[in-house]
């Protein structure tokens, strides 16, 4: 049967081609964390169609099966070497990938 | 051609706004439609937002409109952590209340005060909060001449 999403166990293949070190603060899994990371921009706070901010989406996308069970948002990770803090988490169709959302921490 | 007196009142709020802001607050654009980069904030802009206008009634017929003129200040800032956002707006909100309050500018108005404040937030690659500050400006023209308050 054909499916709109990975299932868990294509997604190492996945992650070996895209993937970056991902390092989440206060857990060491047993296999080095992979994600996939993808920077979206985002106009955002627009009123009365005058200039906005132009942001931008972080998201990294993690196979659920190596993340820390209870990942509570505002945890500190590093991603391909950058300090970032997570500021939402959803698993996606099946629930193989979690989508972190991201922000940059200075 | 002669300014209307709400364009007047406009680019004199503005000027007051830029007349020598302390350390840390921004210069203010005139109508920016542009998205603001991140690099570039905190910034601030200046719109028209709405006006309402009646007949100044005094008997039959009168020579005046009378106008509330609502004018915004929106200020856009970038922060590290979405908790000291409020340590960084409140400069900036101090610097437009004490520079636009109670203002005639030059006799062209009558009042201008503070009507509504809203903040809006967003969560992307860092927090960012807007702060939405509406003045109400009364002030008066002749029915026959906006450019003119008598």
């Amino acid at each position: 049967m054909l499916t709109g999403f990975y299932g868990d166990a294509d997604i190492p293949m996945l992650m070996s081609d895209f993937g970056v070190a991902v390092a989440i603060a206060g857990y060491s899994p047993t296999v080095p964390l992979i994600g996939i990371v993808d920077y979206e921009g985002k106009d955002v706070l627009v009123s009365q169609g005058a200039g906005g901010v132009s942001g931008t989406d972080i998201t990294v996308w993690i196979q659920t099966s190596t993340l820390p069970p209870n990942l509570r948002n505002k945890t500190l990770m590093t991603v391909d070497g950058k300090s970032m803090r997570i500021r939402d988490q959803n698993q996606q169709g099946d629930g193989a990938l979690t989508k972190i959302l991201c922000e940059v921490v200075k | 051609m002669t300014a209307s007196v709400r364009k007047q009142i406009v680019d004199a709020a503005i000027a007051r706004l830029n007349a020598s802001p302390p350390s840390g607050i921004p210069t203010a654009d005139d109508t920016r439609l542009e998205s603001y980069t991140p690099e570039e904030l905190p910034a601030m802009t200046v719109l028209e937002l709405r006006e309402e206008a009646e007949t100044e009634k005094e008997g039959r017929w009168s020579y005046f409109v009378k106008r509330t003129f609502t004018m915004r200040v929106e200020t856009r800032i970038a922060e590290t952590l979405a908790t000291s956002a409020r340590n960084t707006m409140d400069p900036i909100y101090v610097w437009i209340g004490q520079q636009l309050g109670g203002q005639q500018f030059g006799g062209l108005a009558e009042d201008c005060y503070e009507a509504l404040l809203e903040w809006q937030y967003a969560a992307e690659d860092q927090p960012y909060t807007l702060l939405q500050l509406d003045f109400r400006v009364l002030y008066s023209t002749l029915k026959v001449d906006p450019t003119r308050t008598q």
